[in-house]
């Protein structure tokens, strides 16, 4: 698995999570927050993409990411 | 084996309330998307002539008749906003309440893990044999703290619940030794100074989300392989805010069988939703979480019977996660109708943002101050409209840190 697989993967369910966003306005330099998301569909985002991506990681871990791209780096560590 | 169970239970969701529509309006938050997301319709708010006491004993005092008081022999308090840090505010409730000398008590912390803490010990208490057929009185009681204009002012509130746990129960039977426990260390969400209630929010969801899955992996190991969908008629989930229950029921469902999210909302309105009746609106339920949820599933779901099995999540930041389980008895739903709670919280008074924040700013005025009398004219002379002569306990003075209650 590739890092662009997983940012694929993050970028779809930001957009099935997050109204009235374009896939090509996310940075994935920026959070979620920046595009409006709260605590809830953060871990809505993180809990469907960890899903389709079959990656397990205790969720505390994820908790000090800042970034979309950071995000994507944590589950490419854990990745198969 | 014994039969050990919650015998009466009664929830007091305080005298005030505001709508969450008119935080969110007030806050420039889509009202629309706060109570969606949040699932609150509406939280709890006291006059600061109530406090963790009053609200554990408006709570209890109706299910207590005079005998019910003789056989209690032990009574423990869950709470994370205790009064006195040595003091436990156990002796108030207990000289409030009437209860006989010869009654061990004592309070218990672990965030809102202290309630279901306080269940197991009573559960254990009576399962020992050693309790000499008395009964166990269980009190969880927990109030916000102020927090004007923070995200998690949307996921404020309290209330508190009362138990009678014993081997008569009426309301549901726990399964002795069907429950699994997970632990970690974390500073998510907690409580450093009488006036501090601070956190991470994203660090307590995952935590929680950690805890569930730990703690329900632990009771299946201790349980055996059971299959999730079927297992359960209902489950009860911790409600830092109602919305926070659909995350849980989705991690639930997953573990045990990945589907879509359209499938999961059905299983969360059919096994959930019915539970959050009370909990939508008092806010937030601390410690009280899992009884005001039992309270809110047996009035609100009509196709609930005898028989049928609840799953119980139970979360305190910290963190710990226990997952238990219970069984409805036929009696449940006339003792949960005979509590009048939907009466009581109808008769709330409802309360502006700016009324809130008078309200908040006098109590945390309020707060580690040696002397003070509370103004008992707030809110247009409330107190003679709703408490006067109601035999409700308030808190009449507090001089030199003594707190004086009286009946009002």
């Amino acid at each position: 698995m590739t890092k662009e697989e997983i940012i694929k993967v993050i970028k779809k369910n930001i957009l099935e999570n997050l109204e009235e966003i374009d896939e090509n306005e996310i940075d994935i330099n920026k959070s979620m927050k920046d595009y409006g998301a709260n605590s809830l569909d953060i871990i809505e985002v993180v809990s469907c993409s960890m899903r389709e991506l079959k990656i397990k990681i205790p969720r505390t871990e994820l908790a000090e990411i800042n970034t979309i791209g950071q995000l994507a780096d944590k589950f490419l560590e854990h990745a198969e | 084996m014994k039969q050990i169970g919650i015998e009466k239970i009664n929830i007091y969701g305080c005298s005030l309330y505001m709508s969450q529509n008119d935080l969110a309006i007030a806050r420039n938050k889509d009202p629309e998307k706060v109570v969606k997301d949040y699932l609150i319709d509406s939280r709890s708010l006291n006059p600061a002539y109530e406090d963790m006491v009053t609200m554990g004993v408006n709570a209890a005092h109706p299910i207590l008749s005079e005998q019910d008081k003789e056989e209690i022999g032990l009574f423990v308090v869950g709470t994370e906003g205790s009064l006195d840090f040595g003091k436990p505010i156990t002796t108030n409730i207990h000289e409030a309440l009437g209860l006989p000398p010869n009654v061990r008590n004592f309070e218990i912390k672990h965030a809102c893990y202290s309630g279901a803490a306080a269940l197991d010990t009573a559960i254990n208490w009576i399962a020992s044999g050693l309790n000499d057929n008395k009964k166990a009185l269980i009190i969880a009681s927990d109030f916000s703290r102020k927090h004007f204009n923070k995200d998690h002012e949307f996921v404020l509130g309290g209330v508190a619940a009362a138990l009678i746990i014993s081997d008569t129960p009426e309301v549901i039977e726990y399964e002795l030794g069907k429950k699994g426990c997970w632990t970690t260390n974390v500073y998510d969400t907690f409580r450093p100074t009488a006036f501090a209630e601070v956190g991470n929010n994203e660090v307590s969801l995952y935590s929680y989300l950690d805890a569930l899955e730990g703690s329900y992996l632990d009771y299946v190991k201790n349980t055996g392989k059971i299959d999730f969908d079927s297992y359960f008629r209902s489950n009860i989930y911790h409600t830092p805010f109602p919305g926070m229950a659909f995350q849980a029921h989705r991690v639930l469902c997953n573990l045990s069988r990945p589907r879509k999210k359209s499938e999961i909302i059905e299983s969360f309105q059919e096994k959930n939703l019915p539970s959050l009746r009370y909990a939508q609106r008092v806010g937030s339920t601390y410690s009280a979480s899992n009884f005001v949820c039992l309270c809110g599933l047996i009035k609100s779901d009509n196709d609930l019977k005898a028989g049928d099995r609840v799953g119980f999540f139970s979360y305190g930041s910290g963190a710990i996660g226990e997952f238990y389980s219970g069984i409805i008895l036929p009696q449940a739903r006339e003792i949960i109708d005979s509590m009048k709670i939907d009466e009581a919280l109808d008769a709330r008074r409802r309360v502006s943002v700016e009324e809130y924040e008078e309200i908040e700013t006098i109590r945390e005025r309020y707060t580690e101050n040696p002397n003070f009398t509370p103004d008992f004219s707030v809110l247009d002379n409330w107190y003679d409209k709703h408490y006067r002569g109601n035999k409700l306990l308030v808190l009449k003075e507090v001089k030199d840190y003594i707190r004086k209650y009286d009946w009002s």
